[in-house]
Protein backbone atom coordinates (compact mmCIF):
# COMPACT_ATOMS: atom_id res chain seq x y z
CA UNK A 1 0.00 0.00 0.00
CA UNK A 2 1.34 3.07 0.78
CA UNK A 3 2.46 5.09 -2.10
CA UNK A 4 2.35 2.57 -4.89
CA UNK A 5 -1.40 1.94 -4.24
CA UNK A 6 -3.36 -0.05 -7.19
CA UNK A 7 -6.01 2.73 -6.72
CA UNK A 8 -5.67 5.07 -8.95
CA UNK A 9 -6.43 8.99 -8.15
CA UNK A 10 -6.72 12.12 -10.17
CA UNK A 11 -3.93 14.84 -9.55
CA UNK A 12 -6.47 16.57 -7.48
CA UNK A 13 -7.14 13.58 -5.64
CA UNK A 14 -3.96 13.60 -5.05
CA UNK A 15 -3.36 16.98 -4.00
CA UNK A 16 -6.00 16.69 -1.38
CA UNK A 17 -4.39 13.49 0.04
CA UNK A 18 -1.31 15.59 0.36
CA UNK A 19 -2.80 18.28 2.67
CA UNK A 20 -3.05 20.94 0.31
CA UNK A 21 -6.69 21.78 1.10
CA UNK A 22 -6.47 21.58 4.71
CA UNK A 23 -6.75 18.68 7.32
CA UNK A 24 -10.48 17.83 7.19
CA UNK A 25 -10.15 16.92 3.51
CA UNK A 26 -7.12 15.54 3.77
CA UNK A 27 -8.59 13.04 6.17
CA UNK A 28 -11.58 12.69 4.68
CA UNK A 29 -9.41 11.38 1.32
CA UNK A 30 -7.08 9.26 3.60
CA UNK A 31 -10.47 7.56 5.16
CA UNK A 32 -11.69 6.85 1.41
CA UNK A 33 -8.26 6.10 -0.05
CA UNK A 34 -7.25 3.98 2.55
CA UNK A 35 -11.45 2.10 2.61
CA UNK A 36 -10.59 1.91 -1.89
CA UNK A 37 -7.75 -0.02 -1.24
CA UNK A 38 -9.11 -2.33 1.34
CA UNK A 39 -11.92 -3.46 -1.16
CA UNK A 40 -9.98 -3.23 -4.12
CA UNK A 41 -11.58 -0.15 -5.91
CA UNK A 42 -9.74 1.23 -8.38
CA UNK A 43 -11.10 4.64 -8.57
CA UNK A 44 -12.95 6.69 -6.49
CA UNK A 45 -16.69 7.92 -8.25
CA UNK A 46 -19.18 11.32 -7.86
CA UNK A 47 -21.60 10.72 -5.75
CA UNK A 48 -24.90 12.92 -5.90
CA UNK A 49 -25.92 12.28 -2.10
CA UNK A 50 -24.55 11.24 1.41
CA UNK A 51 -26.57 10.26 4.56
CA UNK A 52 -24.20 10.07 8.18
CA UNK A 53 -25.57 8.03 10.29
CA UNK A 54 -24.05 8.88 14.16
CA UNK A 55 -25.75 11.98 14.89
CA UNK A 56 -27.38 10.89 18.26
CA UNK A 57 -25.05 12.43 21.10
CA UNK A 58 -26.31 9.05 22.68
CA UNK A 59 -24.45 6.89 20.64
CA UNK A 60 -21.81 8.89 19.94
CA UNK A 61 -20.48 9.65 23.21
CA UNK A 62 -17.85 12.91 23.52
CA UNK A 63 -15.37 10.81 21.58
CA UNK A 64 -17.25 11.39 17.88
CA UNK A 65 -18.04 14.87 18.62
CA UNK A 66 -13.97 15.84 19.71
CA UNK A 67 -13.75 14.55 16.19
CA UNK A 68 -16.11 16.25 14.41
CA UNK A 69 -15.63 19.63 16.27
CA UNK A 70 -12.17 19.19 14.86
CA UNK A 71 -13.13 18.50 11.30
CA UNK A 72 -15.86 21.79 11.48
CA UNK A 73 -13.25 24.01 13.02
CA UNK A 74 -11.05 22.82 10.09
CA UNK A 75 -13.13 23.66 7.69
CA UNK A 76 -15.23 20.39 6.52
CA UNK A 77 -17.93 21.33 4.30
CA UNK A 78 -20.08 18.41 2.29
CA UNK A 79 -19.34 19.39 -1.07
CA UNK A 80 -22.59 17.17 -2.39
CA UNK A 81 -26.29 17.02 -0.68
CA UNK A 82 -25.99 15.68 2.80
CA UNK A 83 -28.19 14.67 5.05
CA UNK A 84 -28.29 13.43 8.53
CA UNK A 85 -30.07 10.42 10.40
CA UNK A 86 -32.20 11.10 13.66
CA UNK A 87 -31.10 12.97 16.53
CA UNK A 88 -31.98 10.45 19.62
CA UNK A 89 -34.73 13.19 21.13
CA UNK A 90 -37.18 15.95 20.60
CA UNK A 91 -34.82 18.89 21.44
CA UNK A 92 -37.81 20.66 23.15
CA UNK A 93 -39.01 17.64 25.00
CA UNK A 94 -35.69 17.01 26.28
CA UNK A 95 -34.56 20.18 27.14
CA UNK A 96 -37.47 20.27 29.38
CA UNK A 97 -37.34 16.72 30.75
CA UNK A 98 -33.54 15.53 30.54
CA UNK A 99 -31.77 18.69 31.86
CA UNK A 100 -29.54 21.72 30.13
CA UNK A 101 -26.37 19.63 29.93
CA UNK A 102 -27.51 16.73 28.06
CA UNK A 103 -29.50 19.36 25.67
CA UNK A 104 -26.45 21.31 25.22
CA UNK A 105 -24.15 18.31 24.33
CA UNK A 106 -26.41 17.12 21.66
CA UNK A 107 -26.94 20.88 20.24
CA UNK A 108 -23.11 21.36 19.95
CA UNK A 109 -23.42 17.74 17.56
CA UNK A 110 -26.06 19.29 15.69
CA UNK A 111 -24.32 22.75 15.40
CA UNK A 112 -20.82 21.16 14.26
CA UNK A 113 -22.72 19.11 11.31
CA UNK A 114 -24.47 22.32 10.60
CA UNK A 115 -21.10 24.43 10.04
CA UNK A 116 -20.52 21.95 7.62
CA UNK A 117 -23.33 21.89 5.44
CA UNK A 118 -25.59 18.98 6.62
CA UNK A 119 -29.29 19.35 5.95
CA UNK A 120 -30.85 19.25 9.38
CA UNK A 121 -33.33 16.39 8.03
CA UNK A 122 -33.04 13.92 11.17
CA UNK A 123 -34.55 11.18 9.35
CA UNK A 124 -33.43 7.33 8.76
CA UNK A 125 -35.59 7.87 5.29
CA UNK A 126 -34.09 11.01 3.08
CA UNK A 127 -35.63 9.16 -0.10
CA UNK A 128 -38.63 10.76 1.05
CA UNK A 129 -37.15 14.38 0.82
CA UNK A 130 -35.46 13.68 -2.36
CA UNK A 131 -35.91 10.42 -4.05
CA UNK A 132 -32.78 9.80 -6.04
CA UNK A 133 -32.22 9.12 -9.36
CA UNK A 134 -32.59 5.46 -10.60
CA UNK A 135 -28.45 4.90 -11.10
CA UNK A 136 -26.72 7.59 -9.24
CA UNK A 137 -24.32 6.88 -7.12
CA UNK A 138 -24.61 7.69 -3.06
CA UNK A 139 -22.84 7.15 0.11
CA UNK A 140 -25.26 6.20 2.30
CA UNK A 141 -25.14 5.00 5.87
CA UNK A 142 -28.64 3.21 7.55
CA UNK A 143 -28.74 0.29 6.72
CA UNK A 144 -32.62 0.66 6.55
CA UNK A 145 -32.46 3.39 3.53
CA UNK A 146 -29.29 1.39 1.90
CA UNK A 147 -31.86 -1.49 0.91
CA UNK A 148 -34.35 0.74 -0.13
CA UNK A 149 -32.36 3.08 -2.14
CA UNK A 150 -30.55 -0.06 -3.99
CA UNK A 151 -33.33 -2.40 -4.16
CA UNK A 152 -36.40 -0.30 -4.85
CA UNK A 153 -35.45 2.80 -5.92
CA UNK A 154 -32.69 1.35 -8.18
CA UNK A 155 -29.98 3.79 -7.07
CA UNK A 156 -26.43 2.02 -6.27
CA UNK A 157 -24.88 2.63 -2.24
CA UNK A 158 -23.39 0.48 -0.54
CA UNK A 159 -23.71 0.33 3.35
CA UNK A 160 -21.59 2.89 4.39
CA UNK A 161 -20.70 3.68 7.95
CA UNK A 162 -20.95 7.09 9.69
CA UNK A 163 -17.36 8.51 9.69
CA UNK A 164 -17.12 6.86 5.97
CA UNK A 165 -20.56 8.57 4.74
CA UNK A 166 -19.56 12.02 6.34
CA UNK A 167 -15.72 11.35 4.43
CA UNK A 168 -17.93 11.04 0.94
CA UNK A 169 -19.94 13.81 1.85
CA UNK A 170 -16.88 15.97 2.44
CA UNK A 171 -14.70 14.97 -0.63
CA UNK A 172 -18.22 14.17 -2.82
CA UNK A 173 -16.97 10.87 -3.89
CA UNK A 174 -16.06 7.44 -2.57
CA UNK A 175 -14.25 4.43 -3.73
CA UNK A 176 -15.89 2.63 -6.52
CA UNK A 177 -16.31 -0.97 -5.22
CA UNK A 178 -19.29 -3.32 -4.16
CA UNK A 179 -22.72 -2.58 -5.55
CA UNK A 180 -21.34 0.52 -7.14
CA UNK A 181 -19.87 -2.21 -9.71
CA UNK A 182 -22.48 -3.48 -12.33
CA UNK A 183 -21.38 -6.98 -11.92
CA UNK A 184 -21.76 -7.04 -8.17
CA UNK A 185 -25.51 -6.17 -8.69
CA UNK A 186 -26.23 -9.10 -10.65
CA UNK A 187 -28.56 -11.33 -8.84
CA UNK A 188 -27.24 -14.88 -8.20
CA UNK A 189 -30.24 -16.53 -6.30
CA UNK A 190 -33.74 -16.58 -7.38
CA UNK A 191 -36.47 -16.59 -4.77
CA UNK A 192 -39.75 -18.06 -5.73
CA UNK A 193 -42.42 -17.33 -2.66
CA UNK A 194 -45.23 -19.74 -2.72
CA UNK A 195 -47.08 -18.33 -0.03
CA UNK A 196 -48.29 -14.08 0.07
CA UNK A 197 -46.91 -12.92 3.22
CA UNK A 198 -49.44 -10.99 5.39
CA UNK A 199 -47.89 -8.79 7.73
CA UNK A 200 -44.79 -6.93 8.42
CA UNK A 201 -43.64 -9.29 10.89
CA UNK A 202 -43.87 -12.03 7.76
CA UNK A 203 -41.54 -10.05 5.79
CA UNK A 204 -39.65 -9.59 8.65
CA UNK A 205 -39.10 -13.22 9.41
CA UNK A 206 -38.64 -14.14 6.03
CA UNK A 207 -35.85 -11.35 5.50
CA UNK A 208 -33.78 -13.24 8.38
CA UNK A 209 -34.53 -16.70 7.37
CA UNK A 210 -32.90 -15.92 4.07
CA UNK A 211 -30.23 -13.71 5.85
CA UNK A 212 -28.81 -16.18 7.81
CA UNK A 213 -29.85 -18.95 4.49
CA UNK A 214 -27.97 -16.88 1.89
CA UNK A 215 -25.77 -15.12 3.50
CA UNK A 216 -24.21 -12.41 1.23
CA UNK A 217 -25.55 -14.15 -2.25
CA UNK A 218 -27.50 -11.24 -4.05
CA UNK A 219 -31.18 -12.48 -4.60
CA UNK A 220 -33.72 -11.63 -6.84
CA UNK A 221 -37.54 -12.32 -5.85
CA UNK B 1 15.77 -16.90 20.20
CA UNK B 2 15.61 -16.46 16.24
CA UNK B 3 14.02 -13.57 15.38
CA UNK B 4 10.34 -13.94 13.79
CA UNK B 5 9.34 -11.86 11.81
CA UNK B 6 5.86 -11.80 10.20
CA UNK B 7 4.76 -10.28 6.86
CA UNK B 8 1.89 -8.76 6.15
CA UNK B 9 0.10 -5.40 4.61
CA UNK B 10 0.59 -2.42 5.69
CA UNK B 11 -2.32 0.21 6.33
CA UNK B 12 -1.81 2.80 8.17
CA UNK B 13 1.74 3.85 8.16
CA UNK B 14 4.09 4.18 11.14
CA UNK B 15 6.90 2.17 13.12
CA UNK B 16 7.26 1.53 16.28
CA UNK B 17 8.34 -0.66 19.08
CA UNK B 18 6.42 -1.77 22.27
CA UNK B 19 5.20 -4.49 24.33
CA UNK B 20 2.28 -6.84 22.52
CA UNK B 21 -1.34 -7.41 24.19
CA UNK B 22 -2.97 -10.32 22.28
CA UNK B 23 -6.42 -11.19 21.79
CA UNK B 24 -8.05 -14.13 19.50
CA UNK B 25 -11.39 -12.67 19.81
CA UNK B 26 -12.96 -9.62 18.07
CA UNK B 27 -12.98 -6.34 19.35
CA UNK B 28 -15.32 -3.65 19.56
CA UNK B 29 -14.31 -0.10 20.18
CA UNK B 30 -17.77 0.84 20.96
CA UNK B 31 -18.89 -0.28 24.57
CA UNK B 32 -15.95 -2.49 24.41
CA UNK B 33 -12.59 -0.14 25.41
CA UNK B 34 -13.57 3.12 27.76
CA UNK B 35 -12.23 6.53 25.95
CA UNK B 36 -11.87 7.67 29.69
CA UNK B 37 -8.89 5.04 30.85
CA UNK B 38 -8.37 3.31 27.39
CA UNK B 39 -9.60 -0.05 29.51
CA UNK B 40 -11.29 -2.91 27.87
CA UNK B 41 -14.31 -3.00 29.42
CA UNK B 42 -16.27 -5.63 27.55
CA UNK B 43 -17.30 -8.36 29.54
CA UNK B 44 -17.08 -11.48 28.04
CA UNK B 45 -13.58 -10.21 26.44
CA UNK B 46 -10.34 -12.25 27.66
CA UNK B 47 -8.66 -8.94 27.57
CA UNK B 48 -11.09 -7.10 30.10
CA UNK B 49 -9.54 -4.80 32.35
CA UNK B 50 -6.18 -4.87 29.95
CA UNK B 51 -5.37 -0.84 29.48
CA UNK B 52 -4.78 -1.01 25.09
CA UNK B 53 -2.15 2.59 26.32
CA UNK B 54 1.27 2.20 24.56
CA UNK B 55 1.10 -1.34 23.38
CA UNK B 56 0.69 -3.33 20.36
CA UNK B 57 -3.10 -4.16 20.22
CA UNK B 58 -3.14 -7.44 18.49
CA UNK B 59 -6.59 -9.30 17.38
CA UNK B 60 -8.33 -11.07 14.51
CA UNK B 61 -10.64 -7.69 13.58
CA UNK B 62 -12.83 -5.41 14.81
CA UNK B 63 -16.28 -5.75 15.24
CA UNK B 64 -19.84 -4.19 16.26
CA UNK B 65 -20.56 -0.18 15.43
CA UNK B 66 -18.98 2.15 12.82
CA UNK B 67 -18.73 4.66 15.85
CA UNK B 68 -16.14 2.36 17.62
CA UNK B 69 -13.68 4.63 15.16
CA UNK B 70 -14.05 7.44 16.95
CA UNK B 71 -13.13 6.16 20.09
CA UNK B 72 -10.01 5.19 18.63
CA UNK B 73 -9.69 9.40 18.04
CA UNK B 74 -10.87 10.33 21.12
CA UNK B 75 -8.08 7.79 23.26
CA UNK B 76 -4.96 9.47 20.97
CA UNK B 77 -5.88 12.82 22.00
CA UNK B 78 -6.22 11.72 25.37
CA UNK B 79 -2.69 9.60 24.87
CA UNK B 80 -4.00 6.24 25.99
CA UNK B 81 -4.23 5.13 22.50
CA UNK B 82 -1.91 1.60 21.56
CA UNK B 83 0.93 2.19 19.86
CA UNK B 84 0.17 0.15 16.73
CA UNK B 85 -2.69 -2.04 15.80
CA UNK B 86 -2.04 -5.72 14.15
CA UNK B 87 -5.03 -7.26 12.67
CA UNK B 88 -5.58 -10.91 11.05
CA UNK B 89 -8.14 -9.16 8.40
CA UNK B 90 -8.49 -5.12 8.72
CA UNK B 91 -12.13 -4.48 8.63
CA UNK B 92 -13.55 -0.56 8.42
CA UNK B 93 -14.24 0.67 11.64
CA UNK B 94 -10.73 -0.54 12.60
CA UNK B 95 -8.87 1.02 9.64
CA UNK B 96 -10.87 4.47 9.79
CA UNK B 97 -10.21 4.45 13.58
CA UNK B 98 -6.37 3.65 12.69
CA UNK B 99 -6.31 6.64 10.10
CA UNK B 100 -8.14 9.48 12.12
CA UNK B 101 -6.29 8.73 15.35
CA UNK B 102 -2.93 7.78 13.56
CA UNK B 103 -1.99 4.90 14.72
CA UNK B 104 0.47 2.53 12.62
CA UNK B 105 -1.86 -0.42 11.58
CA UNK B 106 -0.46 -3.61 10.03
CA UNK B 107 -3.10 -6.69 8.69
CA UNK B 108 -2.70 -10.03 7.26
CA UNK B 109 -0.66 -11.00 10.54
CA UNK B 110 -0.88 -14.63 12.37
CA UNK B 111 -2.29 -13.15 15.36
CA UNK B 112 -1.77 -16.88 16.78
CA UNK B 113 1.90 -16.10 16.41
CA UNK B 114 2.11 -13.45 18.86
CA UNK B 115 1.55 -13.59 22.50
CA UNK B 116 0.75 -10.92 25.50
CA UNK B 117 3.99 -9.91 26.46
CA UNK B 118 5.96 -9.95 23.35
CA UNK B 119 8.56 -7.34 22.49
CA UNK B 120 7.06 -6.47 18.96
CA UNK B 121 8.51 -4.12 15.82
CA UNK B 122 5.56 -2.78 13.92
CA UNK B 123 6.85 -1.50 10.86
CA UNK B 124 3.82 0.06 8.35
CA UNK B 125 5.50 1.01 6.03
CA UNK B 126 6.52 -2.05 4.97
CA UNK B 127 3.81 -4.20 6.26
CA UNK B 128 5.86 -6.56 8.99
CA UNK B 129 5.49 -7.71 12.68
CA UNK B 130 9.16 -8.73 14.59
CA UNK B 131 9.07 -10.54 17.66
CA UNK B 132 12.15 -8.74 19.45
CA UNK B 133 11.81 -10.73 22.72
CA UNK B 134 9.27 -13.55 23.50
CA UNK B 135 7.53 -13.09 27.21
CA UNK B 136 9.48 -14.71 29.94
CA UNK B 137 12.28 -15.21 27.38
Amino acid sequence: MGAEHSLYLTKEEERILDGEHGWASQICMKILVKLGELFDATKLIPINSAHVSGVSYKTLGDASVEFLDALANAGGKAKVKATLNPQSFDMEYLRKRLGESLWLKQLNVIRHFEKMGFQQSFTCTPYYLETPRQGSHLAWAESSAVVYANSVLKAWTNREGGPSALAAAIIGKTPDHGVHKPENRRPTVLVKLETRLRSEIEFGALGIFLGKTLETKFQRF
Amino acid sequence: MREIKLVGRGIVEGRCIAEALVSAKPLSFLGGVDPADGKIIERSHDLCGECVKDKVLCFPHGHGSTVGSYVLYSLAKSKLAPKAIVNQAADPVVVVGAIIANIPMVDQIEIKQLRTGDLLEVNAYEGFVKVLKRNGS
